[in-house]
């Protein structure tokens, strides 16, 4: 094989890109061996070692073909295939592989000795748990896949490999449990990502946009986590979930409303506290949604519904503001909004002076000049607190809390209930998957409701949720019916 | 193929049956049939669930086919537009009275001055959303709302039940049983609330034992309900005319909430959200009823002409409930008995047939 030829085309193939790296010596017997990969992701010191010093030392006496040798006594890597041209050794050179190319051979091996930039796995900072496991996904796919793998030592665990992105060739895996997971959901699922014709991929998030049936929807129709012990949950429930090269977000499909309502650690806990904080995540979550459109609504048009003793209290702070009740409400929500972005993005040691300015400084004063008044302040941070009990959904209750506020500003409660009714029936004919999005309480499934609002200790599940498609519904064997 | 689950069938017919029964109707009667009033709704309750009753066993026997292919197979096409016809006018009237009652309770109960416009507009545009999307989207949806309507009434009249004494509307028919029967027949129009049932034959999963559940849940329905009137009849006794929706004068005024200040919010939350679940189901029906007259694939149309007509009427009518009740009690209850008669005999043809068919296919 004409060593120099292929090295020039492969140049050719990377459009002589500096980060391509050819290393040409000769082995002890003189036969000449070329290695090419890519720097920075492939681990050269393991490559020094593992393949070019054995190379080296090759003392070839024998005729048979050097290539072979090499793979079956030389190289000691696990990984060693032979590329079937040139095309194949381009994809695995971008993969962290490394090519070996032998002159007196008409064969071309690849190794895997890839070396990514990785961090170890560390508490999802989006998903503190007080208890329960704490390991969180990382960028790397592998390291990922291996907590899945730790969790789940089953040969029912099916791993599907994609690529997606014509530039960024990033890796994708659709994991589900074979035994467990509709057949029609893992074929639409793969169906989708197959038919993805991006330029790149980048995170995970990415995928949602053509994973999602509707799309200007404002609802999360995919579940997206960071810790492989929830996905791990899911996967047993006959979820898929989908895993991106670059990615600490893992997704799942199905999807339905209550997942966000169910915390991770609900599972690690007291079933009746469990139950007792599910109530309480939704009860907080509507009063989020809801409480400023009330108060907006109560004050501009139903101000004789206010018991007496409130109502003097909120006369008595709101007098002298210069501002309607709606523009009152709805100036503190951007404020709290614009607050809390400039201190996502702010560098963290700056961050804590920006609440504090915020939060005391700028409410204070704010109240103080007779801008907005004292009640208003109040509601707004009580549910932007509020919205925080599910983090998953902060971004839609936030959303909603605006629309809720404007309706009840222009309707008063007429355009309260008229909005409750409206987001209710349109949330009923949200679908993902095949699994109805306010399942189980929409369609109304009577089996489900022992882990719904409701969660009933492990030794007392014994199906696995109807609400999402599966094909094996038992869990594990009901005592009562053993005897 | 179905839409509903008999579960969501159920809450549909309960919606339904509820509908203005809290609310205008127990004066309405009050003010014909006088402190028998509690004996005229058991009356017409019987009509009533003997409605729900035979359209469950036409549901039941006719699980693939729908109204207007059963109308047309038994009555001819010319037999099926007229059924159809007249259906599609009591149901109107029905959606046109539902509309009538929410925004007289808007006006009187939440809003100084309150503009037919800003009240219609969002009101026909969620109704019309649940109608458009159809049964599935409108079952679900009730049964998301139907225990907050549940707790909502059974908390309202709870906090009044101490005031009851059972003994402030004795004696009974002092002026005989004419009173009882002039009141029946001047509010038959709330009791046929089950006739627009008709329109789901042929999109409920039937289960086992569905048309006692269904019969179950209606007679439990009524129970609560009459209880509710006599509850209401006798903490209010010879005031009653002077009320305007039970439910809500109710809660207003019960000591209880007095004292908490305030809860009466519940039970009006309640009553609206009640009085637009059985709206959306009426303009449904409507919808249903003029796609078929006019053979049209979807829904929308029909649904958007019978929200014009409905507020045109309602214009013309200048919103006024007192001349709506006056209507109802000297036509629209007399047209009832029609309509009911009606449903009944189809019923019965629907039902009787297909047992003829399922025997033929026993032999």
């Amino acid at each position: 094989m004409d060593i120099q030829k292929i090295l020039q085309e492969l140049k050719q193939n990377f459009n002589e890109t500096s980060d391509l790296v050819t290393r040409e010596f000769s082995t002890h017997s003189g036969e000449k061996v070329a290695i090419v990969f890519i720097d920075n992701i492939v681990d050269q010191l393991l490559l020094a070692t593992s393949v070019i010093k054995p190379l080296q030392n090759l003392n070839s006496e024998e005729k048979a073909d050097l290539a072979d040798t090499a793979m079956q006594q030389i190289i000691a890597f696990s990984q060693v295939k032979e590329a079937k041209d040139i095309t194949e050794l381009t994809e695995n050179l971008l993969s962290g592989f490394c090519g070996v190319i032998f002159e007196n051979s008409q064969k071309i091996l690849i190794v895997q000795c890839v070396k990514w930039i990785t961090r170890l796995p560390s508490e999802p900072p989006t998903s503190a748990v007080e208890k329960g496991p704490r390991e969180g996904f990382v960028e790397d796919i592998m390291s990922n896949l291996t907590l899945l793998r730790k969790r789940l030592k089953t040969n029912n665990l099916k791993i599907e490999n994609l690529k997606i992105g014509k530039e960024t060739n990033t890796e994708v895996r659709l994991i589900y449990l074979n035994d467990v997971a509709e057949p029609q959901v893992v074929k639409k699922v793969k169906e989708k990502l197959q038919a993805i014709d991006i330029d790149g991929v980048v995170d995970s998030n990415y995928l949602i946009d053509y994973l999602q049936s509707r799309k200007h929807c404002i609802f999360k129709q995919i579940g997206s986590t960071e810790k492989p012990d929830v996905v791990t949950a899911k996967i047993l429930e006959g979820r898929v979930a989908i895993l991106v090269d670059g990615s600490p977000i893992a997704l799942t499909v199905p999807y339905i409303l209550l997942e966000d309502l169910q915390a991770s650690s609900d599972y690690y806990s007291n079933a009746g506290r469990a139950t007792f904080l599910r109530f309480l995540r939704l009860f907080a979550a509507l009063i989020a949604i809801t409480l400023p459109g009330i108060y907006v609504a109560l004050l501009c048009y139903h101000i004789k519904a206010i018991p007496i003793k409130l109502l003097i209290t909120i006369l008595n702070s709101v007098q002298g503001i210069p501002l309607t009740p709606l523009l009152e409400v709805l100036f503190i929500i951007f404020l709290f909004e614009i607050l809390y972005e400039a201190s996502l993005r702010m560098p963290r040691y700056m961050g804590l002076a920006l609440s504090v300015v915020g939060a005391l400084i700028l409410g204070d004063t704010a109240v103080q000049a007779g801008l907005i008044s004292s009640p208003a302040v109040l509601i707004v941070a009580i549910t932007g607190v509020m919205s925080y009990t599910i983090p998953e959904q902060s971004n839609q209750i936030s959303f909603l809390r605006l629309i809720f506020t404007i309706l009840g500003g222009l309707l008063g409660i007429f355009g309260i209930i008229v909005g409750v009714v409206f987001l209710i029936g349109y949330l009923v004919n949200l679908d993902s998957y095949g699994a109805p999005y306010l399942a189980p309480f929409a369609p109304y499934i009577k089996a489900d409701q022992q882990d719904a609002l409701m969660h009933k200790p492990a030794n007392q599940v014994f199906y696995r949720p109807k609400s999402i498609p599966n094909i094996n519904k038992r869990r594990q064997k009901n005592d009562r019916t053993k005897q | 193929m179905t839409e509903l689950s008999s579960r969501q069938f159920i809450l549909i017919s309960l919606y339904l049956i509820i509908s203005s029964k809290l609310m205008s109707m127990p004066t309405l009667i009050f003010d014909y049939a006088g402190k028998e009033a509690i004996f005229t709704i058991a009356l017409n309750f019987i009509v009533e669930i003997l409605i729900v009753f035979l359209v469950c066993e036409v549901i039941k026997r006719n699980p693939n086919t729908n109204l207007f292919q059963l109308l047309k197979q038994k009555f001819s096409i010319a037999g099926a537009y007229i059924i159809l016809i007249i259906l599609y006018a009591f149901i109107l009237f029905k959606f046109l009275f539902v509309l009538q009652e929410l925004y007289t309770f808007f006006k009187e109960f939440l809003y100084d001055d309150f503009m037919p416009i800003v009240f219609a507009l969002p009101m026909f545009f969620v109704v019309g959303y649940l109608a458009f999307k159809g049964a599935r989207t409108m079952g679900r949806t009730f049964e998301i709302l139907f225990w907050f309507i549940l707790i909502g009434i059974i908390v309202t009249i709870a906090s009044n039940l101490e005031y009851v004494s059972f003994s402030r509307l004795e004696p009974y028919f002092e002026n005989g049983i004419m009173p009882m029967l002039d009141g029946s027949l001047k509010s038959l129009f709330y009791f046929g609330n089950s006739i627009p049932l008709l329109f789901f034959i042929g999109k409920v999963q039937v289960t086992q034992k569905f048309t006692t559940k269904v019969i179950a849940s209606t007679v439990g329905l009524a129970l609560f309900i009459t209880a509710f009137c006599f509850i209401f009849y006798d903490v209010y006794g010879m005031a009653v005319p002077y009320t305007l929706f039970a439910l809500s004068d109710f809660a207003q005024y019960a000591p209880f909430i007095l004292d908490l200040q305030r809860l009466n919010w519940l039970s009006t939350m309640v009553d609206v959200t009640k009085l637009f679940c059985s709206a959306s189901i009426f303009l449904y029906c409507l919808g249903q009823a003029g796609k078929n007259m006019v053979k049209l694939k979807s829904s929308f149309y029909p649904i958007l002409v019978s929200i014009i007509i409905t507020y045109v009427l309602a214009t013309l009518l200048n919103y006024d409930l007192d001349i709506m009740k006056h209507y109802i009690a000297n036509y629209l209850s007399y047209a009832t008995i029609g309509v009911m008669a009606l449903t009944i005999i189809i019923s019965l043809v629907f039902s009787f047939n297909r047992r003829k068919n399922e025997q033929k296919f026993i032999q």
